[in-house]
């Protein structure tokens, strides 16, 4: 291949890759399931100081538990399977479904509010009003690495929820239909 | 009788068609399945931590998908195509070594034989065998190296962009 060959396709190349990049913005932008570009998506940081800061239940810190780990290093407290089964009959808890609406039409814990955190717009003008008159919030994802919970988690603290009202439950809906606990399908009424 | 350069030019001709088909389809189809559910894919570029910025991050599962369907149209047109070819051998060998450093990562964390190693790397596929998506994005390349050679330059709008 011929120096004037290799350049020409080399100019090319970036030529494809300036005007690629710039179509790719303009479609995300223009798109209704775009991303926004300056938002942080995964929240990490820890309560805040001026805020109470949760007691993770003896469970949690009793084992050796990434999730628990994970949590605990955002601020968040984890509970496990037996917990959220026994606050899944307690009226003052609110159950927060971190999954997108197809997943929890697909099926949810009992009486959940659904909240998208890459989509909050939609419902948290409901979820909100509902948080701060309950008494325990726990919210949920699909579990195990999923971290859609703790996102969900955060964004109620950082709207002003005691976070000590708010547990992260992590096994979440994975381990929840695999221990064929009852859930509900379709949307909320 | 017909001439053997000419017959061999017409079976280069065919073999760059179907090349730039295939692998614009491919392409194509990669960036539509992520543009459907941007946010899992940008999920799943997060695994990688190739950045701590946010807006890096972003960036990056904003724009990936659609620089896939717009790379996958042109090689289908046949516009700028050995350009094309070049930045998508560049993307395929970032991403392969990517891919290759993530599964190291998993099957050290699982204690696995790293064939046994299986895992959604955001190629659009949902979850594949690492042994199975090396030897894939192996195969992409070789086909971009074909067109990046410039061989059959039949059926194309527009060979070179400029």
């Amino acid at each position: 291949m011929r120096p004037a060959e290799v350049q020409r396709i080399l100019l090319e190349a970036l030529a494809v890759a300036i005007v690629g990049a710039g179509i790719a913005l303009t479609a995300n932008a223009l798109s209704p399931r775009g991303l926004a570009l300056n938002r942080d998506y995964f929240p990490k940081h820890a309560a805040r100081l001026d805020g109470p800061r949760p007691t993770p239940p003896p469970l949690a810190a009793a084992t050796n538990d990434p999730i628990a780990e994970r949590l605990k290093s955002k601020g968040l407290a984890c509970i496990r399977l037996e917990e959220t089964r026994r606050l899944q009959s307690d009226p003052q808890t609110v159950f927060i479904d971190a999954r997108d609406e197809e997943k929890f039409e697909a099926g949810h814990l009992r009486g959940a509010y659904q909240l998208d955190p890459y989509h909050p717009e939609t419902s948290f003008g409901k979820v909100l009003p509902a948080c701060m008159a309950a008494g325990k919030i726990v919210v949920y994802c699909a579990g195990g690495e999923c971290e859609d919970a703790d996102t969900v988690g955060i964004m109620l603290r950082d709207a002003g929820v005691a976070a000590d009202k708010i547990v992260v439950y992590g096994g979440g809906m994975d381990e929840w239909t695999a221990q064929h606990e009852p859930a509900e399908t379709g949307a909320r009424p | 009788m017909s001439d053997p350069a000419n017959a061999a030019a017409r079976w280069q001709d065919m073999v760059s068609l179907v090349t730039r088909l295939a692998l614009g389809g491919i392409f194509i189809y990669m960036g539509a399945s992520k543009t459907a559910h941007p946010e899992e894919f940008l999920k799943l570029v997060r695994q990688y931590d190739l950045t701590n910025s946010h807006l890096v991050l972003n960036v990056i599962g904003a724009t990936l998908p659609w620089f896939e369907i717009f790379c996958g149209l042109l090689l289908v047109a046949g516009v700028g195509v050995r350009g094309v070819s070049l930045v998508l051998a560049v993307i395929l060998a970032a991403f392969t070594v990517a891919v290759w450093q993530r599964a190291l990562a998993l099957q050290a964390a699982r204690g696995i034989p790293f064939c046994a190693v299986k895992f959604d790397c955001g190629c659009g596929n949902g979850e594949v065998y690492i042994c199975h998506k090396l030897p894939e994005n192996l195969g992409l390349m070789l086909l971009c190296c074909w067109l990046l050679a410039g061989r059959g330059r039949a059926w194309c709008l527009r060979y070179g962009w400029r």
